[in-house]
């Protein structure tokens, strides 16, 4: 194994500590608060990866916690404030973090389908086979009866074949532009054909399917979809377009040569296992790596299922996530087939000031009925300094620049002895500073 | 003390303690009140009022005691040995001789006094000093004045040794006797309200239309009067002298009609009715409506027309064919036999009115088959099945369904699985109802020709068959309270045992409102589960 992905370890002069803690929560979940990331600390790098990651799935893991009663209300806002309390709630956070991601890959939006229960359905795929094998995950998603009609892939039948799923099967969901031709598209569509949607399910029309022979990638035979899957995943370019995703997600927005090459021979070593290959990264002298550390720019998710996670707070998901919409992530409705491009797309001058706005409505209790209330968190905290120190434990782990320090010190000064005001000024000052926006 | 007030004093307490005149011991405390009060209690005979609303309520429902958390049981606990767990003794001693409380505006929220005759001064003196000791008080007399401030009280107790004039609210008009009565003046209100007080044309044309009377008493009228009543019922009544039937909007409401309205059936859950004409609104909006309103209406009505082409108007063919008002029924759940029932199920919804010209049945009818024609098609355009729509007909009616394929889909089936949109025609009246089933129930209700005499606005709810509607779905709503309030499921859960027995012990609440030439009245009565 590359040396960047050797299991890192603490030493005397590079502990794992709170910061580390909250890095690993921030990239792997969507953030802790004080007492999860205490624990993890006195767990131990090995068990806290272990516990953010949870045992490794053999199988598709059961839907989660209240889906059906989601589905029953056939409401997209509904779906959406679903995903946000397993967000806020669901154990172990890796798993929600990667069905969000799959989310973000295979984007699909209800804003064509109009069918909340498709939508649902399809997150709780990636809920119950988003870290087994790949080839697990793809075969499923190329059965799902939303993406399918996302797709197009409904009306692709013999003699008539519809490319866009095949097209975006390769470009956007497996190897990227670059690593197949146009001759391959075109097969492949072929051997999608009759690949269906009835009555919400999965449905293989033989009828119009196209038995006949094709050519792919320079092989030929009689085809049909999961040959086009088979194929596809057991493709170079298509660990290193996974690995490039993973580490763009996890590590860095801007991945080197070297670390997509690595990390592609991990997953390949792995029989393309999803789960041992992000397990790997977790782990990794990469990701605790300085270069890793702050290098990603929240996202809307990131920044408001962030701050209220750590406040060990509970709040309202509907609300939730509309403030995410607001902030231009609304699950269920990403801008395009390529998803969210987010990184620096994510912060703008108004997109700022709409943190801010909502940082201030959170603390204020004007949105979201955030419970408790702020000012409870700093039952013992008396001084202006003490109320800095402690907004810059919760938000930021204790890594606060001096001049931060003395600026949250300020705000807190400035609201005397009212304590509940400073407290909640120093909070939203301290979500406003530029590092918070980082994860 | 000046000679006009020690005369009101002595007046009054010479009638209560020689004649038992609590008219003339509640009218010497009125007049002791400050002019600047908004809204005043009177309670004549608390003894009386206390047993009263004890048998209305009656006792909380064992079922409800294991929900009370340590708090409340400490604290109802605390004021069950306050009152020497005796309620009414307890108010004849504090105030056997009647007693008046008056809410006073102030910047910093409102001020409270009340003026109390109690039997037992001495006792009730004691009472204070031993369980709520900081509450500002002073003796005068025989009376006891106890305020949310100090300041309030010195100022009453200088009151009574001034020679000021009666207060205006001697004069006030309380209403007919009842163990307890209000009255709020609603010119000072809406004057201490300042903007906020919006008039009541600025009002949006939905409130306006919906709340209608009391919207408008509540805007225009200087003073309401309010009476709880217990016993059977508990029953509060609310009176203003202001009637919309009075005024511009006097077309509103629906011509009266000689059957009056079906009653809601048993097993029903609600009835809303409210006594207005859609047919009016929308046949004149301009005369109710401000422009941008009008123009709502008429984009609606563009379509509305469009549906039935040429052959029909809305307003004069469908609206017209119809006797208005129009009444909105709710219905027990039934799941669809064919299916397992969807997590979410819905109780029964029908709109029923009474046939004024037959030529309806095809207006109806034409419109149905269109919309569900259009509905089909947005459902095919999303991969959903259609609702085919098939007409059907017993020996006394006909009319159409709108009834779902069966599911095959994975998991529950979705709610609309649960629907089978009907119109029905029979019995001269016209049903259309989210269920056949609930059509049906409707049409039976035609039958039976059970009435409601009562005329006006009318809500009813029952709380047993909401409580079962509720309970059929209730995973489902403790999700919807996990999502939407941020609630733990534990607690969300508890929400819903809590309300499940509220809504179990209520046998029905009834919300009326009746307007005639010069009032406004408003009666919501509360019936427990005996």
């Amino acid at each position: 194994m590359n040396d960047l992905l050797q299991p890192w370890e603490p030493s005397r002069g590079d502990r794992f500590d709170l910061a580390k803690a909250g890095h690993l929560l921030r990239r792997a979940g969507y953030g802790g608060s004080l007492s999860l990331r205490l624990d993890l600390v006195a767990a131990g790098v090995a068990a806290a990866v272990d516990r953010v990651a949870g045992p490794a799935p053999a199988a598709p893991l059961p839907p989660p916690e209240r889906l059906q009663d989601v589905i029953a209300f056939g409401d997209i806002a509904r779906v959406r404030a679903h995903r946000v309390w397993l967000a806020l709630h669901g154990e172990p956070v890796l798993r929600t973090r990667m069905s969000h991601f799959w989310h973000g890959h295979f984007a699909t939006s209800n804003q064509k389908l109009q069918d909340p229960r498709a939508m649902a359905l399809q997150l709780a795929t990636f809920d119950g086979a988003g870290l087994l094998r790949f080839d697990e995950l793809l075969a499923a998603m190329c059965r799902d009866p939303a993406l399918l009609r996302w797709l197009d892939n409904d009306g692709n039948k013999k003699g008539k074949p519809n490319e866009n799923f095949a097209r975006e099967l390769f470009e956007l969901f497996t190897l990227g532009r670059g690593h197949y031709s146009e001759a391959d598209v075109r097969e492949a569509a072929r051997c999608f054909t009759g690949w269906h949607v009835r009555d919400g399910a999965f449905r293989f029309a033989a009828n119009l399917h196209d038995d006949g022979e094709k050519e792919l990638f320079g092989a030929r035979g009689r085809f049909g979809g999961d040959d086009v899957i088979a194929a596809v995943v057991a493709r170079r370019e298509s660990a290193e377009f996974l690995a490039d995703r993973w580490l763009r997600c996890f590590v860095h927005p801007e991945p080197e040569r070297v670390e997509i090459d690595a990390l592609a021979a991990v997953y390949e070593r792995s029989q393309r296992s999803v789960y041992a290959t992000l397990t790997t990264l977790l782990r990794s002298r990469l990701f605790f790596s300085p270069r890793a550390r702050g290098a990603k720019v929240k996202s809307p998710a990131d920044f408001v299922l962030g701050t209220v996670r750590a406040l060990g707070a509970h709040a309202a998901p509907m609300e939730l996530a509309a403030a995410m919409a607001a902030l231009g992530e609304a699950w269920c409705e990403p801008p395009s087939v390529e998803g969210w491009h987010g990184e620096r797309a994510w912060l703008s001058p108004a997109s700022w000031l709409l943190r801010s706005n909502f940082v201030a409505d959170l603390l204020a209790g004007r949105t979201g009925k955030l419970q408790p209330a702020p000012a409870a968190l700093f039952a013992r905290s008396k001084t202006p300094a003490e109320i800095a120190n402690r907004a810059g434990v919760l938000l930021l782990d204790g890594a606060l620049a001096k001049n931060d320090a003395d600026h949250l010190a300020a705000v807190a000064a400035a609201h005397g002895a009212d304590h509940a005001a400073a407290a909640v000024a120093v909070l939203h000052a301290a979500a406003c500073l530029p590092d918070y926006q980082l994860a | 003390m000046p000679f006009h007030r020690s005369l009101v004093v002595l007046l009054s307490c010479a009638a209560s303690v020689v004649a038992q005149d609590r008219s003339a011991n509640q009218k010497a405390l009125l007049s002791l009140l400050p002019d600047e009060a908004v809204a005043v209690v009177v309670i004549d005979d608390p003894r009386l009022a206390v047993t009263e609303l004890r048998a209305a309520l009656g006792d909380v429902p064992p079922a409800l005691r294991e929900h009370f958390g340590f708090a409340a049981w400490a604290g109802l606990a605390a004021a069950w040995i306050a009152v020497d767990g005796d309620p009414a003794s307890f108010a004849a001693t504090v105030a056997g001789g009647g007693a008046v409380v008056a809410v006073l505006p102030a910047p910093n929220g409102p001020r409270l006094i009340a003026l109390l005759r109690p039997n037992d001064l001495a006792a009730t003196e004691a009472w204070f000093a031993k369980f709520v000791e900081r509450t500002p008080r002073a003796t005068y007399g025989e009376l006891l004045v106890v305020g949310s401030h100090q300041d309030l009280v010195a100022r009453m107790q200088r009151r009574f040794g001034e020679d000021g004039p009666v207060s205006r609210w001697a004069d006030v008009d309380f209403g007919p006797p009842a163990p307890l009565r209000s009255a709020i003046d609603l010119a000072s209100v809406r004057a201490a309200a300042g903007e906020q007080a919006k008039p009541f044309a600025e009002h949006d044309a939905g409130a306006r239309f919906l709340l209608l009377p009391l919207l408008h008493a509540a805007t225009t009228a200087e003073f309401a009067t309010f009476s709880l009543a217990g016993g059977e019922r508990l029953v509060l009544r609310a009176s203003a002298a202001a009637s919309a039937r009075s005024g511009s909007c006097r077309d509103l409401f629906a011509p009266p009609t000689a059957s009056g309205a079906l009653a809601l059936p048993a097993g029903g859950l609600s009835v809303l009715r409210l006594d207005r004409s859609v047919r009016a609104l929308l046949a004149q909006p301009e005369r109710f409506l401000a422009p941008a309103e009008v123009l709502a209406v008429q984009g609606f009505l563009s379509i509305a027309d469009a549906i039935d082409g040429a052959h029909s108007s809305f307003v004069d063919d469908l609206l017209g064919g119809l006797e208005e008002p129009l009444a909105l029924h709710v219905l027990p759940v039934t799941p669809p036999p064919d299916a397992g029932p969807s997590r979410l199920q819905l109780p029964g919804f029908a709109v029923v009115a009474r046939v004024k010209d037959p030529a309806v049945h095809d207006v109806l009818g034409r419109m149905a088959q269109a919309f569900v024609l259009i509905a089909n098609a947005e459902r095919q355009q999303r991969g959903q099945a259609p609702f085919p729509l098939r007409t059907r007909s017993t020996e006394a009616g006909h009319g159409f369904v709108a009834e779902p394929l069966p599911w095959r889909g994975p998991g529950d089936p979705p709610i609309e699985q649960g629907l089978s949109p009907t119109l029905w025609f029979e019995n001269g009246h016209v049903v259309l109802a989210s269920t056949y089933d609930a059509a049906m129930a409707m049409v039976a209700a035609t039958r039976a020709e059970e009435r409601d005499a009562r005329g006006g606005d009318l809500l009813v709810l029952r709380g047993p068959e909401w409580a079962d509607a509720i309970a059929a779905s209730r995973d489902v709503l403790e999700t919807g309270r996990v999502l939407d309030e941020g609630e733990t499921p534990a607690v969300a859960k508890r929400f819903f045992d809590v309300l499940l027995v509220v809504a179990r012990s209520l046998r029905e609440v009834a919300l009326h409102v009746e307007c005639d030439d010069a009032r406004a009245t408003l009666e919501l009565s509360l019936d427990r589960v005996r």
